[in-house]
């Protein structure tokens, strides 16, 4: 019974290949001798650096069942190594025994030179065997349970195996440094290059696109941009770009872009590589490709609407690098070091002025609208300001000398002046009415009288001038003073 | 007779100050000659002697803006950014305003970050940056000082007039939103004027605990500007402008 890929589908080695065994110890591999076995090979014992080869592993099964089977697992230091593909199955004939085989093979590239080993390889999985030397024991058996259920099921086994096979040895030699071109740039196979420039008729300032497939066998993954010299001045390029790999194919393309009208040649485009099979170089050449470059379109239309030129001259790059400023030439305003406005008195006084200004302007306003709303406060205050014009008034009036008019200058003053003191009209201020207002207001009796004497001088002056001599008109002066200088001085 | 004390106090008060304003001038000349020697020595590419001059200048507690941006420019052109950026800041607070002061600044800042990154500030110091930065710390003295006469002038007006109170909320708000901002400027430089200061290590490591063994817990790159909150034996705790606190070596760092 030959079932190498059972069931169970091939497994990556990375994933633990799951045990369905009753048994903890594995098979081992020369328990099954011949039975199952596995060998490495490569087509090639002898490579260059990067050179491809094919490695192959077989799994050769006779008369087996096996699943769950890994993919195989080598060390192979020096080796670049891609994944293996699906594996083919086949029968063949070895030592006159026919076998399952199972064919793993994948491209591998050795990156260093030296003598070097791949392998062995291993593969590991599930191997479901018949019990082989079992006697059938009746149901009266001590093991009566488990055998019912081994009948029942046939009598299959499945152990994990694990089977190692064989290391190949391979000498790799360096890639040769005699005839190496200049343009050579590490490509190794056998190659060959198809170029197209497309399109062949452009207009000033568009791109023409350069593509460049590489194809043939060998290690693709060495294979860079093919090569092309072009003229800066002529043309304007942009590095290469990957557009497409396969195993066996590299799509390059590159854009250029003419920097002068009419027609122009691309030039030729080289891919070097070192070919193994000739132990030589080789470089293809493609090219060059003729394109014409047309007048730009956008530039017509431009000059279409451009005012003419009156000479100016186009603009230049006006910064061109940074750096710091040149130092100053003169020391400038020196200050001594860490002293600050804040910190001086002046500054902070000057401060406290402004609360000062506002109380004072509280105060003055509260005053102006006293004297606004309160009358008699308004007029004592008038009666102030203008005591001491009344007295220079009465002063004028003894200087003139005149004797009535003296005393009717010092009745019209009085009466202005204690109107406005006592918030008085004009005809209410009599001697009776300011004694008593006096009176009521404790001031001193002996000015009362005084006011009293000069008020009723001023009467009879009046009524009878006859008896008015200077003396007398001196000493009603200074009573006047007196009065008005006492008045002024107690609070009403 | 008489008249003789008088004269004596009058001429010996004209020879004092005479006095006075020699000595002045003359400390004046050895300034400038000192700026000057500095400066030749910069144009022929002797930064390390031209620092020298200049030194000699700050010796004598004396500093102008045109001073510390010469040192500045010294230091960048020895490639030391750190302290180059410490006396561009320390210049900034004597001429916040010069263009070429600003330009060189702004390019050894460049410079640094290019080196690693510098913390940024919050957006409220960015704003108050903005609308303050080009005054000095005397400058916004006197604004604020401004703002304050004129509230009290408002006040004043008001009281004598009628129409001038009704007016008062919006005159109150306006000088408010004016003074406000710079009030929190001016806290903010006061604040820093003692104890802002630029690291002028490389890469410093600011630790959990003043101590060689604790664990960092960010780095400070030369230029970056941080505050001084504490102090402890050859240890400084600092702030940066993000906001992180951390202590570092007191030697690597400097006050502006």
């Amino acid at each position: 019974m030959v079932d190498v890929l059972g069931e169970g589908s091939v497994v990556r080695p990375s994933s633990q290949a799951p045990s369905q065994a009753p048994y903890t110890q594995s098979q081992n591999q020369s328990d099954l001798g011949d039975k199952a076995y596995m060998t490495m090979e490569v087509d090639k014992k002898t490579v260059f650096v990067n050179e491809s080869m094919t490695l192959k592993i077989k799994l050769y099964v006779h008369n087996l069942s096996m699943r769950d089977i890994t993919y195989p697992d080598f060390n192979h230091e020096g080796f670049s190594v891609t994944e293996f593909g699906k594996p083919d199955q086949k029968p063949e004939v070895q030592h006159g025994m026919s076998y399952e085989v199972l064919e793993f093979s994948a491209p591998i590239f050795p990156v260093k030179p030296g003598d070097l080993k791949i392998g062995p390889a291993e593969i590991k999985g599930t191997v479901i065997a018949q019990m082989a030397n079992r006697v059938k024991r009746s149901i009266f058996d001590e093991d009566a349970d488990q055998d019912v259920f081994s009948d029942f099921f046939g009598g299959f086994q499945s152990f994990p195996l694990t089977l190692t096979s064989n290391a190949v040895d391979v000498k790799v030699l360096p890639i040769p440094d005699a005839g190496k071109p200049d343009t050579y740039q590490g490509a190794v196979g056998t190659y060959s290059l198809d170029v197209q420039a497309q399109p062949s008729k452009i207009k000033l300032g568009d791109p023409v696109n350069l593509k460049m497939t590489v194809k043939g066998s060998g290690n693709i993954n060495t294979v860079t941009a093919p090569l092309i010299s072009v003229n800066e001045d002529e043309f304007k390029t942009y590095e290469p770009q990957v557009t497409k790999q396969e195993n066996d194919s590299k799509t390059f393309e590159q854009v250029i872009i003419p920097k002068k009208q009419g027609p122009a040649l691309i030039p030729k485009v080289a891919l070097s590589y070192f070919d193994p099979s000739s132990r030589s170089y080789k470089t293809i050449e493609k090219g060059p490709f003729p394109i014409e470059v047309l007048k730009s379109e956008v530039d017509q239309s431009m000059k279409v609407v451009e005012t003419p030129k009156t000479g100016a001259e186009p603009e230049t790059q006006e910064v061109f690098g940074r750096d710091i400023i040149y130092i100053k030439s003169s020391l400038g305003r020196t200050v001594p070091a860490g002293k600050y406005l804040f910190q001086k008195g002046w500054f902070i006084i000057l401060q406290i002025i402004p609360v000062f200004m506002l109380g004072l302007a509280f105060v003055a306003e509260r005053y102006t609208s006293r004297l606004r709303t309160d009358i008699s406060y308004a007029r004592g205050v008038r009666a102030s300001r203008k005591a001491r014009q009344s007295v220079q008034k009465v002063q004028r009036a003894l200087s003139q000398g005149a004797g009535g008019k003296f005393y009717d200058n010092v009745f019209k003053v009085l009466q202005d002046y204690l109107g406005d003191k006592f918030n008085l009209p004009p005809g209410a201020v009599t001697a009776d009415v300011i004694a008593g207002l006096l009176k009521e207001k404790n001031a001193d009796e002996l000015v009362t009288k005084k006011l009293v004497d000069i008020f009723a001088e001023c009467d009879m002056a009046r009524y009878a001038p006859a008896g008015i001599d200077s003396q007398k008109t001196r000493q009603t002066f200074e009573s006047v003073k007196e009065v008005i200088d006492y008045l002024e001085h107690i609070r009403i | 007779m008489r008249k003789k004390p008088c004269f004596i106090w009058t001429g010996s008060f004209i020879v004092a100050a005479a006095v006075c304003a020699l000595s002045a001038y003359a400390l004046d000349a050895e300034f400038i000659s000192a700026f000057d020697a500095g400066n030749k020595y910069y144009e022929k590419g002797d930064y390390a002697s031209a620092i020298k001059e200049y030194g000699k200048i700050i010796g004598r507690d004396t500093a102008s803006g045109n001073l510390y941006y010469n040192i500045g420019n010294c230091y960048f052109k020895k490639g030391d950014i750190g302290h180059a950026l410490l006396y561009y800041e320390r210049a900034k607070r004597l001429m916040p305003q010069d263009a070429d002061l600003r330009s060189n600044y702004e390019f050894a800042l460049s410079q640094e970050k290019a080196q690693g990154q510098m913390a940024e500030k919050p957006l409220t110091a960015k704003a108050l940056d903005i609308l303050f930065g080009g005054l000095t710390i005397d400058g916004l003295a006197i604004y604020l000082s401004s703002a304050w006469g004129l509230l009290i002038f408002c006040l004043s007006v008001s009281i004598f007039s009628r129409g001038a109170r009704r007016l008062m909320p919006y005159a109150l708000a306006v000088i408010v939103i004016m003074a406000l901002p710079a009030a929190a400027a001016f806290q903010d430089r006061l604040a820093g004027l003692e104890r802002d200061a630029i690291i002028t290590a490389k890469a410093v490591d600011a630790k959990f605990e003043p101590f060689d063994s604790a664990t960092t817990y960010f780095q400070v790159n030369q230029g970056n500007l941080v505050r001084e909150i504490d102090e402890k034996e050859g240890w400084r705790k600092i702030r940066r402008a993000d906001g992180k606190l951390g202590w570092v070596k007191s030697d690597s760092l400097e006050k502006i």
